[in-house]
Protein backbone atom coordinates (compact mmCIF):
# COMPACT_ATOMS: atom_id res chain seq x y z
CA UNK A 1 0.00 0.00 0.00
CA UNK A 2 0.67 3.90 -0.13
CA UNK A 3 2.63 5.53 2.30
CA UNK A 4 0.19 6.81 5.27
CA UNK A 5 -1.38 10.28 4.51
CA UNK A 6 0.80 12.83 6.11
CA UNK A 7 -2.63 14.32 8.08
CA UNK A 8 -3.38 10.66 9.33
CA UNK A 9 0.20 9.87 9.83
CA UNK A 10 0.38 13.43 12.48
CA UNK A 11 -2.54 12.72 14.42
CA UNK A 12 -1.75 8.67 15.01
CA UNK A 13 1.22 9.95 16.38
CA UNK A 14 0.10 12.54 18.38
CA UNK A 15 -3.07 10.25 20.01
CA UNK A 16 -0.09 7.14 20.59
CA UNK A 17 -2.67 4.66 18.33
CA UNK A 18 -2.00 2.68 15.69
CA UNK A 19 -4.19 2.88 12.61
CA UNK A 20 -7.50 1.01 12.61
CA UNK A 21 -7.30 -1.07 9.61
CA UNK A 22 -5.51 -3.47 9.23
CA UNK A 23 -3.29 -2.90 5.90
CA UNK A 24 -2.62 0.96 7.32
CA UNK A 25 -1.56 -0.92 10.45
CA UNK A 26 0.95 -3.57 8.60
CA UNK A 27 2.36 -0.86 6.73
CA UNK A 28 3.22 1.02 9.45
CA UNK A 29 5.11 -1.99 10.72
CA UNK A 30 7.12 -2.62 7.26
CA UNK A 31 7.69 1.05 6.25
CA UNK A 32 10.99 2.14 8.18
CA UNK A 33 9.55 5.62 6.26
CA UNK A 34 6.72 6.04 7.72
CA UNK A 35 7.82 4.52 11.27
CA UNK A 36 10.71 6.77 11.83
CA UNK A 37 8.26 9.70 10.75
CA UNK A 38 5.81 8.42 12.96
CA UNK A 39 8.26 7.88 15.88
CA UNK A 40 9.69 11.50 15.44
CA UNK A 41 6.02 12.93 15.23
CA UNK A 42 5.38 11.30 18.64
CA UNK A 43 8.23 11.88 20.69
CA UNK A 44 7.36 15.87 19.85
CA UNK A 45 4.31 15.08 21.15
CA UNK A 46 5.52 13.89 24.18
CA UNK A 47 7.62 16.65 24.15
CA UNK A 48 4.72 18.98 24.25
CA UNK A 49 2.90 17.51 26.31
CA UNK A 50 5.84 17.23 29.53
CA UNK A 51 5.83 21.01 29.37
CA UNK A 52 7.73 23.44 31.36
CA UNK A 53 7.51 22.60 34.77
CA UNK A 54 7.20 25.23 37.01
CA UNK A 55 10.38 25.90 39.10
CA UNK A 56 12.66 24.04 36.70
CA UNK A 57 14.67 26.83 35.92
CA UNK A 58 16.48 29.21 37.94
CA UNK A 59 18.63 32.22 37.38
CA UNK A 60 22.35 32.04 37.48
CA UNK A 61 23.65 34.33 39.96
CA UNK A 62 24.28 38.23 39.49
CA UNK A 63 28.31 37.29 39.25
CA UNK A 64 27.89 35.42 35.79
CA UNK A 65 26.27 38.22 33.96
CA UNK A 66 28.92 40.41 35.64
CA UNK A 67 31.97 38.46 34.23
CA UNK A 68 30.30 38.45 31.19
CA UNK A 69 29.89 41.74 30.70
CA UNK A 70 33.22 42.39 31.91
CA UNK A 71 34.84 39.97 30.04
CA UNK A 72 33.51 41.32 26.91
CA UNK A 73 33.74 44.73 27.61
CA UNK A 74 30.04 46.11 26.98
CA UNK A 75 28.66 49.27 27.65
CA UNK A 76 28.50 50.68 31.10
CA UNK A 77 24.83 50.79 31.12
CA UNK A 78 24.35 47.15 30.50
CA UNK A 79 26.18 46.51 33.29
CA UNK A 80 22.85 45.49 35.93
CA UNK A 81 21.82 41.52 36.24
CA UNK A 82 19.26 41.08 33.36
CA UNK A 83 17.39 38.66 35.47
CA UNK A 84 16.54 40.96 38.21
CA UNK A 85 16.28 44.54 36.53
CA UNK A 86 19.62 46.14 37.95
CA UNK A 87 20.77 48.45 35.76
CA UNK A 88 23.79 50.61 37.01
CA UNK A 89 22.79 53.64 34.46
CA UNK A 90 19.97 53.76 32.89
CA UNK A 91 20.17 55.85 29.65
CA UNK A 92 17.72 56.98 27.32
CA UNK A 93 19.38 55.52 24.52
CA UNK A 94 19.48 52.30 25.80
CA UNK A 95 16.68 51.14 27.78
CA UNK A 96 16.83 47.73 27.94
CA UNK A 97 13.79 46.66 30.10
CA UNK A 98 14.33 44.18 32.56
CA UNK A 99 12.68 41.01 31.93
CA UNK A 100 11.58 38.98 35.39
CA UNK A 101 12.95 35.20 35.35
CA UNK A 102 9.87 33.93 35.30
CA UNK A 103 8.96 35.02 31.52
CA UNK A 104 10.11 31.59 30.53
CA UNK A 105 6.97 29.83 29.06
CA UNK A 106 4.87 28.03 31.15
CA UNK A 107 2.24 25.51 29.56
CA UNK A 108 -0.61 26.95 31.88
CA UNK A 109 -0.22 30.84 30.90
CA UNK A 110 -2.10 31.98 28.28
CA UNK A 111 0.63 33.65 26.63
CA UNK A 112 0.31 34.63 23.22
CA UNK A 113 -2.44 37.55 24.02
CA UNK A 114 0.58 38.90 26.41
CA UNK A 115 2.80 38.95 23.49
CA UNK A 116 0.16 40.70 21.06
CA UNK A 117 -0.55 43.54 23.93
CA UNK A 118 3.19 43.35 23.78
CA UNK A 119 3.77 43.48 20.25
CA UNK A 120 1.36 46.34 19.68
CA UNK A 121 3.15 48.06 22.00
CA UNK A 122 1.73 51.22 23.05
CA UNK A 123 -1.94 50.22 23.31
CA UNK A 124 -3.62 53.60 22.00
CA UNK A 125 -5.35 54.69 25.49
CA UNK A 126 -8.59 57.13 25.38
CA UNK A 127 -9.19 58.17 21.93
CA UNK A 128 -12.18 59.88 23.30
CA UNK A 129 -15.36 60.79 21.80
CA UNK A 130 -15.68 60.43 17.80
CA UNK A 131 -17.76 62.49 16.55
CA UNK A 132 -19.69 61.53 13.18
CA UNK A 133 -19.98 64.32 11.05
CA UNK A 134 -22.91 64.29 9.17
CA UNK A 135 -24.12 66.45 6.12
CA UNK A 136 -23.58 69.86 7.74
CA UNK A 137 -25.67 72.75 6.31
CA UNK A 138 -28.45 70.20 5.16
CA UNK A 139 -32.08 70.74 6.27
CA UNK A 140 -31.89 67.11 7.88
CA UNK A 141 -31.72 67.19 11.66
CA UNK A 142 -27.73 66.83 12.69
CA UNK A 143 -27.43 63.25 13.47
CA UNK A 144 -26.66 62.07 17.21
CA UNK A 145 -23.04 61.46 17.36
CA UNK A 146 -21.75 57.92 17.30
CA UNK A 147 -19.91 57.68 20.56
CA UNK A 148 -16.31 55.41 19.99
CA UNK A 149 -16.50 52.26 22.92
CA UNK A 150 -13.22 50.69 22.13
CA UNK A 151 -10.16 50.79 19.52
CA UNK A 152 -7.14 48.83 18.87
CA UNK A 153 -3.76 49.09 17.32
CA UNK A 154 -3.13 46.02 14.80
CA UNK A 155 0.00 45.09 14.67
CA UNK A 156 1.54 43.19 12.06
CA UNK A 157 2.74 39.06 12.09
CA UNK A 158 5.46 37.62 11.19
CA UNK A 159 6.25 37.20 7.22
CA UNK A 160 3.46 40.53 6.82
CA UNK A 161 6.55 42.81 7.54
CA UNK A 162 5.26 46.50 7.31
CA UNK A 163 1.55 45.81 7.76
CA UNK A 164 -0.25 47.90 9.73
CA UNK A 165 -4.06 48.60 11.03
CA UNK A 166 -6.61 50.14 12.98
CA UNK A 167 -10.27 48.98 14.06
CA UNK A 168 -12.37 51.41 16.00
CA UNK A 169 -15.62 49.93 17.82
CA UNK A 170 -18.73 52.37 17.51
CA UNK A 171 -22.00 52.55 19.02
CA UNK A 172 -25.19 54.89 17.35
CA UNK A 173 -27.54 56.08 18.48
CA UNK A 174 -29.94 53.43 17.90
CA UNK A 175 -27.29 51.32 20.52
CA UNK A 176 -26.43 49.30 17.28
CA UNK A 177 -22.49 48.87 17.44
CA UNK A 178 -20.39 48.75 14.47
CA UNK A 179 -16.40 47.97 13.43
CA UNK A 180 -14.70 50.38 11.72
CA UNK A 181 -11.21 48.35 10.47
CA UNK A 182 -8.51 49.91 8.63
CA UNK A 183 -5.65 47.82 6.82
CA UNK A 184 -2.76 48.84 5.40
CA UNK A 185 -0.94 45.74 3.97
CA UNK A 186 -0.15 44.34 0.51
CA UNK A 187 -2.14 41.11 0.51
CA UNK A 188 -1.11 38.83 -2.59
CA UNK A 189 -3.73 38.50 -5.36
CA UNK A 190 -6.03 35.60 -4.82
CA UNK A 191 -6.16 35.96 -0.94
CA UNK A 192 -9.16 37.69 0.65
CA UNK A 193 -8.62 39.58 4.00
CA UNK A 194 -11.30 38.38 6.94
CA UNK A 195 -11.95 40.28 10.07
CA UNK A 196 -12.30 38.14 13.08
CA UNK A 197 -13.50 38.54 16.59
CA UNK A 198 -11.11 36.29 18.76
CA UNK A 199 -11.83 35.19 22.68
CA UNK A 200 -8.89 36.61 24.39
CA UNK A 201 -7.66 33.09 25.56
CA UNK A 202 -8.48 32.11 22.02
CA UNK A 203 -11.59 29.46 22.80
CA UNK A 204 -13.32 30.94 20.38
CA UNK A 205 -13.68 33.15 17.41
CA UNK A 206 -16.13 35.34 15.16
CA UNK A 207 -16.01 35.89 11.79
CA UNK A 208 -17.32 39.28 10.74
CA UNK A 209 -16.74 39.30 7.17
CA UNK A 210 -14.40 40.03 4.15
CA UNK A 211 -12.52 43.29 3.85
CA UNK A 212 -12.95 44.71 0.21
CA UNK A 213 -9.63 46.79 0.20
CA UNK A 214 -8.39 48.35 2.73
CA UNK A 215 -11.43 49.82 4.64
CA UNK A 216 -14.56 48.16 5.76
CA UNK A 217 -16.91 48.71 8.63
CA UNK A 218 -19.07 45.52 9.86
CA UNK A 219 -21.94 45.48 12.38
CA UNK A 220 -21.53 43.55 15.58
CA UNK A 221 -23.98 40.82 16.31
CA UNK A 222 -26.01 42.14 19.77
CA UNK A 223 -24.43 38.65 21.78
CA UNK A 224 -20.77 39.50 21.10
CA UNK A 225 -19.32 40.45 24.66
CA UNK A 226 -16.16 42.77 23.86
CA UNK A 227 -15.29 42.22 27.46
CA UNK A 228 -14.61 38.59 26.28
CA UNK A 229 -14.22 38.87 22.70
CA UNK A 230 -11.35 41.15 22.99
CA UNK A 231 -8.69 41.04 20.00
CA UNK A 232 -9.31 42.26 16.40
CA UNK A 233 -7.60 40.06 13.81
CA UNK A 234 -7.40 40.35 10.02
CA UNK A 235 -6.16 36.63 8.21
CA UNK A 236 -5.49 36.29 4.96
CA UNK A 237 -7.96 33.66 3.80
CA UNK A 238 -7.20 31.06 0.89
CA UNK A 239 -10.67 31.28 -1.23
CA UNK A 240 -10.74 27.41 -0.31
CA UNK A 241 -14.57 27.04 0.74
CA UNK A 242 -13.51 25.76 4.48
CA UNK A 243 -14.76 28.39 6.91
CA UNK A 244 -12.44 28.24 9.60
CA UNK A 245 -9.58 30.84 10.12
CA UNK A 246 -6.62 30.17 8.09
CA UNK A 247 -4.09 30.74 10.63
CA UNK A 248 -2.54 33.36 8.45
CA UNK A 249 -2.80 36.36 10.45
CA UNK A 250 -1.90 39.67 8.96
CA UNK A 251 -2.40 41.92 11.81
CA UNK A 252 -3.98 41.73 15.25
CA UNK A 253 -4.44 43.83 18.22
CA UNK A 254 -6.19 44.17 21.58
CA UNK A 255 -9.74 46.21 21.65
CA UNK A 256 -9.15 49.15 24.69
CA UNK A 257 -11.78 50.48 25.83
CA UNK A 258 -12.49 54.50 25.07
CA UNK B 1 14.86 49.59 17.39
CA UNK B 2 16.66 52.21 19.22
CA UNK B 3 13.84 53.45 21.18
CA UNK B 4 12.28 50.28 21.79
CA UNK B 5 12.87 48.08 24.72
CA UNK B 6 14.33 44.88 23.61
CA UNK B 7 12.69 42.96 26.36
CA UNK B 8 8.94 43.41 23.90
CA UNK B 9 11.11 41.97 20.25
CA UNK B 10 9.96 38.66 19.61
CA UNK B 11 12.87 35.89 19.25
CA UNK B 12 13.12 36.42 15.35
CA UNK B 13 14.23 40.22 15.51
CA UNK B 14 16.12 39.44 18.83
CA UNK B 15 18.46 37.42 16.62
CA UNK B 16 18.59 39.33 14.06
CA UNK B 17 19.83 42.35 15.89
CA UNK B 18 22.33 39.54 17.73
CA UNK B 19 23.64 38.86 14.56
CA UNK B 20 24.50 42.55 13.83
CA UNK B 21 26.40 43.00 17.20
CA UNK B 22 23.99 45.08 19.50
CA UNK B 23 24.93 44.60 22.67
CA UNK B 24 21.58 45.15 24.16
CA UNK B 25 20.37 41.51 22.24
CA UNK B 26 23.00 39.81 24.04
CA UNK B 27 21.87 40.85 27.31
CA UNK B 28 18.18 40.30 26.47
CA UNK B 29 19.25 36.94 25.00
CA UNK B 30 21.03 36.66 28.66
CA UNK B 31 17.80 37.25 30.23
CA UNK B 32 15.70 35.04 28.29
CA UNK B 33 17.61 32.04 27.94
CA UNK B 34 20.21 31.68 30.71
CA UNK B 35 18.17 30.13 33.42
CA UNK B 36 17.91 27.04 30.83
CA UNK B 37 21.46 27.28 30.06
CA UNK B 38 22.39 26.85 33.93
CA UNK B 39 19.89 24.60 34.72
CA UNK B 40 21.47 22.22 31.68
CA UNK B 41 24.11 22.57 32.71
CA UNK B 42 23.65 22.07 36.93
CA UNK B 43 21.93 19.14 36.01
CA UNK B 44 25.02 17.56 33.68
CA UNK B 45 27.62 19.17 35.83
CA UNK B 46 25.79 18.63 39.06
CA UNK B 47 28.08 21.76 40.95
CA UNK B 48 26.66 25.38 40.65
CA UNK B 49 30.35 26.98 40.43
CA UNK B 50 31.16 24.60 37.56
CA UNK B 51 27.68 25.68 35.97
CA UNK B 52 27.83 29.13 36.62
CA UNK B 53 31.34 29.15 34.74
CA UNK B 54 29.11 27.65 32.04
CA UNK B 55 26.89 29.77 31.36
CA UNK B 56 29.40 32.63 31.80
CA UNK B 57 31.27 30.88 28.73
CA UNK B 58 28.56 30.06 27.08
CA UNK B 59 27.61 33.54 26.63
CA UNK B 60 30.78 34.80 25.66
CA UNK B 61 31.54 32.35 23.39
CA UNK B 62 27.99 33.35 21.51
CA UNK B 63 28.65 36.73 21.38
CA UNK B 64 32.88 36.49 20.35
CA UNK B 65 31.12 33.38 17.53
CA UNK B 66 28.02 35.45 16.39
CA UNK B 67 29.23 35.71 13.07
CA UNK B 68 28.75 32.01 12.94
CA UNK B 69 25.70 32.04 13.88
CA UNK B 70 22.74 31.19 10.62
CA UNK B 71 20.01 32.81 10.93
CA UNK B 72 18.11 30.04 8.28
CA UNK B 73 19.45 27.62 9.67
CA UNK B 74 19.14 27.89 13.78
CA UNK B 75 16.84 30.33 16.28
CA UNK B 76 18.75 32.09 18.30
CA UNK B 77 17.73 29.70 21.50
CA UNK B 78 18.68 26.40 19.70
CA UNK B 79 22.44 28.54 18.70
CA UNK B 80 23.14 28.90 22.45
CA UNK B 81 21.88 25.59 23.53
CA UNK B 82 23.68 23.88 20.78
CA UNK B 83 26.92 25.55 22.76
CA UNK B 84 25.84 25.23 25.61
CA UNK B 85 25.96 21.19 24.76
CA UNK B 86 29.60 21.70 23.86
CA UNK B 87 31.00 23.80 26.58
CA UNK B 88 29.08 21.07 29.30
CA UNK B 89 31.28 18.14 27.20
CA UNK B 90 34.27 20.42 27.70
CA UNK B 91 33.54 21.03 31.27
CA UNK B 92 33.22 17.00 32.22
CA UNK B 93 36.47 16.36 29.76
CA UNK B 94 38.52 18.86 31.98
CA UNK B 95 36.97 16.83 34.85
CA UNK B 96 38.22 13.88 33.41
CA UNK B 97 41.20 15.08 32.93
CA UNK B 98 42.13 16.11 36.62
CA UNK B 99 40.36 13.17 37.68
CA UNK B 100 43.52 11.21 35.83
CA UNK B 101 45.97 13.48 37.22
CA UNK B 102 44.91 13.08 40.88
CA UNK B 103 44.28 9.20 40.44
CA UNK B 104 42.85 9.21 43.40
CA UNK B 105 38.82 9.20 43.47
CA UNK B 106 37.90 5.50 42.54
CA UNK B 107 34.42 5.57 42.85
CA UNK B 108 31.71 8.77 42.23
CA UNK B 109 31.51 10.67 45.32
CA UNK B 110 29.05 13.25 45.76
CA UNK B 111 28.02 13.94 42.84
CA UNK B 112 25.88 12.27 39.97
CA UNK B 113 25.58 13.67 36.96
CA UNK B 114 22.53 13.51 35.37
CA UNK B 115 21.78 11.01 32.62
CA UNK B 116 22.67 12.73 28.91
CA UNK B 117 19.13 11.78 27.78
CA UNK B 118 17.58 14.98 29.83
CA UNK B 119 15.04 16.47 27.50
CA UNK B 120 14.71 20.20 29.17
CA UNK B 121 16.13 21.40 26.54
CA UNK B 122 14.19 19.92 23.79
CA UNK B 123 10.75 20.91 26.14
CA UNK B 124 11.81 24.14 26.53
CA UNK B 125 12.27 24.53 22.74
CA UNK B 126 8.84 22.76 22.00
CA UNK B 127 6.63 25.41 24.31
CA UNK B 128 8.35 28.02 23.19
CA UNK B 129 7.47 27.15 19.54
CA UNK B 130 4.08 26.17 20.86
CA UNK B 131 3.86 29.46 21.91
CA UNK B 132 4.05 31.43 18.49
CA UNK B 133 1.62 29.40 17.08
CA UNK B 134 -1.26 31.18 15.70
CA UNK B 135 -4.20 31.05 17.89
CA UNK B 136 -6.51 28.55 16.30
CA UNK B 137 -3.67 25.66 15.57
CA UNK B 138 -2.67 26.23 19.31
CA UNK B 139 -5.60 25.87 21.03
CA UNK B 140 -6.08 22.89 19.10
CA UNK B 141 -2.49 21.59 20.09
CA UNK B 142 -3.15 22.33 23.92
CA UNK B 143 -6.36 20.67 24.04
CA UNK B 144 -4.87 17.38 22.39
CA UNK B 145 -1.81 17.79 24.86
CA UNK B 146 -3.00 19.31 28.35
CA UNK B 147 -7.07 18.28 27.76
CA UNK B 148 -5.91 14.39 26.15
CA UNK B 149 -8.27 15.36 23.73
CA UNK B 150 -8.86 13.29 20.30
CA UNK B 151 -8.70 14.86 16.86
CA UNK B 152 -12.43 14.29 17.01
CA UNK B 153 -13.34 15.54 20.38
CA UNK B 154 -11.27 19.36 19.43
CA UNK B 155 -13.06 19.14 16.32
CA UNK B 156 -16.34 19.21 18.33
CA UNK B 157 -14.97 21.48 20.75
CA UNK B 158 -14.06 24.21 18.76
CA UNK B 159 -16.48 23.47 15.79
CA UNK B 160 -13.91 22.62 13.31
CA UNK B 161 -13.98 20.18 10.39
CA UNK B 162 -11.95 17.07 11.39
CA UNK B 163 -9.92 17.56 8.33
CA UNK B 164 -9.11 21.01 9.45
CA UNK B 165 -8.08 20.03 13.05
CA UNK B 166 -5.96 17.31 11.17
CA UNK B 167 -4.33 19.29 9.38
CA UNK B 168 -3.47 21.98 12.20
CA UNK B 169 -2.27 18.62 13.69
CA UNK B 170 0.05 18.39 11.57
CA UNK B 171 1.54 21.39 10.67
CA UNK B 172 1.85 22.07 13.81
CA UNK B 173 3.88 19.00 15.03
CA UNK B 174 6.26 19.91 11.89
CA UNK B 175 6.62 23.50 13.36
CA UNK B 176 7.52 21.87 16.93
CA UNK B 177 9.71 18.98 15.86
CA UNK B 178 11.69 21.11 13.65
CA UNK B 179 12.47 23.46 16.57
CA UNK B 180 13.54 20.88 19.18
CA UNK B 181 15.44 18.39 16.23
CA UNK B 182 17.96 21.08 15.58
CA UNK B 183 21.58 21.24 13.87
CA UNK B 184 23.88 20.23 16.82
CA UNK B 185 26.72 21.02 14.55
CA UNK B 186 29.82 22.47 15.47
CA UNK B 187 29.43 25.98 17.92
CA UNK B 188 32.79 25.96 18.76
CA UNK B 189 33.66 29.71 18.64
Amino acid sequence: MDHIEPDELAVLALEGREPDDDAARAHLAECAECRAEYDTLARTAALGRAGVPEGELEAPPASVWAGIHAELGLAPELAGDPLTGGRAVATPAAPAEPRPVAELPSRRRPWWPIAVAAAVGGILVGVGVGVAIGGLGDAEPTPVPAVVLASADLAAFPGWDGATGHATVEEDADGIRSIVVDLDASVPQGDVSEVWLIRSDASGLVSLGLLDGSSGRFVLPAGIDLTEFTLVDVSAEPVDGDPAHSGDSIVRGELVES
Amino acid sequence: MTTTSFAEIDDQALAREFAAGDERALREAYARWSPLVFRLALRSLGDRTDAEDVTQQVYISAWNGRHTFDRSRSTLSAWIVGITRHRIADAHEGRARARRLQEALVSEASVAPQPATDDLAERVMVAEELERLEPVPRRVMELAFYDQLSHTQIADALDLPVGTVKSHVRRSLARLRARWEVDDGPHRA
